[in-house]
């Protein structure tokens, strides 16, 4: 039998699964049981045998598993306990304990009190990752009881049309002014720059007048590069096409700052670095950053190519992500692996250790004093 | 077909996109490749001088614009100088940074090979 996919694997054991319960309760009605096909037979023989209370002429109960987020639902605030809860919920989604026992989970969104534009980005494409994969919606608890601004955030964000559900008339009717603002995701396979700019232009509706607005949009736009060409390794699952990346930009009025933010779900800038052309200079700059492994990685990625901007064929992604804060101010941030940088423009990077993965790559950028 | 002896303008939100995107076909529409190809070769085959206005786009990835302009130089298509002298850029303030990028890719295509 040719090697399947972890994802043909995981479609095939449900396959199995459904075919061993149908025949036991064939068996018990006397009626003949379907032989499963030569290529769930595999699967089939490795399941265990269910238990009785599944075992029945009614529709099987279902098991289902609850999971609650951090009330505080933000990397910057609340990074390990925010990468933990989105570990602990691909586990639950992809790991074949779950497909096992036939359990289905769902998210108390009801938990969340406070969410930031980038985290609520990362949970907007994990759970459109698991929708892609799995065929299946989430239904989320009882949205009329979620905090209202996490409310409208996550229904401004596209989250209640990912899941197909309405959105309470209470959250709907929230009056966002203080609120931050945050436009629906965009999730690309390519790098379309059409999109790009439509969203641009959402962006300097709900924000007014953005300075510097060509710089966004060639960060952007490199951003999104280098997740087409660099953070997906051929010949591993990701549960989504190669080069899928997500993105969406926010305001808040209050603050007056502005924030866009990419973010993929491949292997991360460490690991693609050894590969890149620029390796051996990153090598060079690697022993004088302090942090881990991943942070100094980064860092030092962005220092070579602040240093030979302009001076080879490739390389110029991180030098013109980095121009925005150049001119503006502000921040940009890389979240990879287990490594955080933060650049604040005239060459001043830090670097953070973090105790966790998002399992993926966020790259963000926040001005304050737009508008 | 003999070259053209007047001078042509590409306005590049205009001719092209108003939305430029990556380095390559490949990385998805409106890229540096394909503007090369398909609108400044072909200029440059059918006219002496080019002027080329980046007023009014989005921006210009650098990507983008080492592709397109690079590319002549490591292409073959022109050598440096042919590229200074047959290529000039119109650009209001916010964008000239764009064209000292441009002139920057240019030289340095041609110092790293060709």
């Amino acid at each position: 039998m040719k090697k399947q996919t972890p994802q043909e694997k995981i479609v095939y054991i449900r396959i199995a699964r459904k075919r061993q319960l149908r025949n036991m309760r064939k068996q018990k009605q006397g009626r003949a049981a379907i032989a499963p096909a030569s290529r769930f037979l595999e699967f089939a023989e490795a399941l265990p045998k269910p238990n009785n209370y599944i075992v029945s002429t009614k529709r099987p109960l279902q098991n289902v598993r609850v999971i609650e987020p951090p009330c505080d639902f933000s990397l910057r605030r609340n990074f390990d306990a925010v990468a933990g809860f989105m570990q602990h919920f691909r586990k639950r989604i992809y790991g074949q304990y779950a497909i096992r026992r036939r359990e289905f989970t769902r998210i108390d969104f009801t938990k969340i009190e406070k969410i930031s534009p980038s985290a609520a980005l990362i949970l907007a494409a994990e759970l459109d990752r698991w929708q892609n994969t799995n065929r299946m919606r989430l239904t989320p608890h009882e949205p009329e009881d979620w905090d209202p601004a996490v409310g409208r955030m996550l229904f401004d964000l596209g989250l209640f049309d990912l899941l197909d559900i309405d959105c309470p008339d209470v959250i709907k009717s929230i009056d966002s002014a203080d609120f931050t603002k945050i436009l629906k995701y965009i999730r690309m396979k390519v790098v379309d720059p059409a999109r790009l700019g439509e969203m641009l232009e959402h962006l300097t509706e709900i924000a007014g007048k953005i300075r510097a607005r060509n710089f966004i949009y060639d960060g952007l736009i490199e951003a999104l590069k280098n997740a087409k060409q660099h953070a997906y390794i051929e010949d591993r699952w990701y549960g989504v096409g190669l080069g899928t990346s997500w993105m969406t930009g926010a305001y808040n009025p209050r603050k007056k700052r502005l924030s866009a933010a990419v973010y993929d779900c491949g292997v991360g800038i460490p690991e693609t670095l050894p590969k890149s052309g620029i390796w051996e200079q990153v090598t060079d700059v690697i022993a004088s950053i302090d942090g881990n492994e991943c942070s100094r990685r980064i860092a030092a990625a962005l220092k070579v190519g602040r240093s030979r901007t302009g001076e080879a064929q490739r390389g110029n992604g991180l030098p013109t992500m980095m121009r925005l804060i150049d001119q503006l101010g502000g921040e940009l941030r890389i979240i990879s692996g287990a490594g955080e940088v933060l650049y604040l423009g005239n060459d001043i990077i830090k670097c953070k250790s973090l105790p966790g993965k998002i399992g993926g790559t966020l790259i963000e950028w926040r001005i304050d004093g737009n508008g | 077909m003999g070259m053209d002896k007047s001078i042509t303008k590409i306005k590049i939100v205009e001719d092209f996109s108003p939305s430029p995107g990556g380095r390559f076909r490949k990385d998805g529409p409106f890229s540096g490749e394909q503007f090369r190809e398909d609108i400044l070769c072909p200029a440059l085959e059918n006219f002496e001088k080019i002027q080329v206005e980046l007023d009014g786009a989005f921006g210009y990835p650098s990507s983008f614009l080492e592709e397109a302009f690079g590319g002549l130089i490591r292409n073959k298509i022109l050598n440096a100088k042919e590229a200074f002298n047959r290529i000039s850029f119109l650009a209001s303030e916010s964008y000239e940074i764009y064209v000292e990028d441009i002139k920057r890719y240019l030289s340095n295509a041609s110092k790293h090979g060709s």
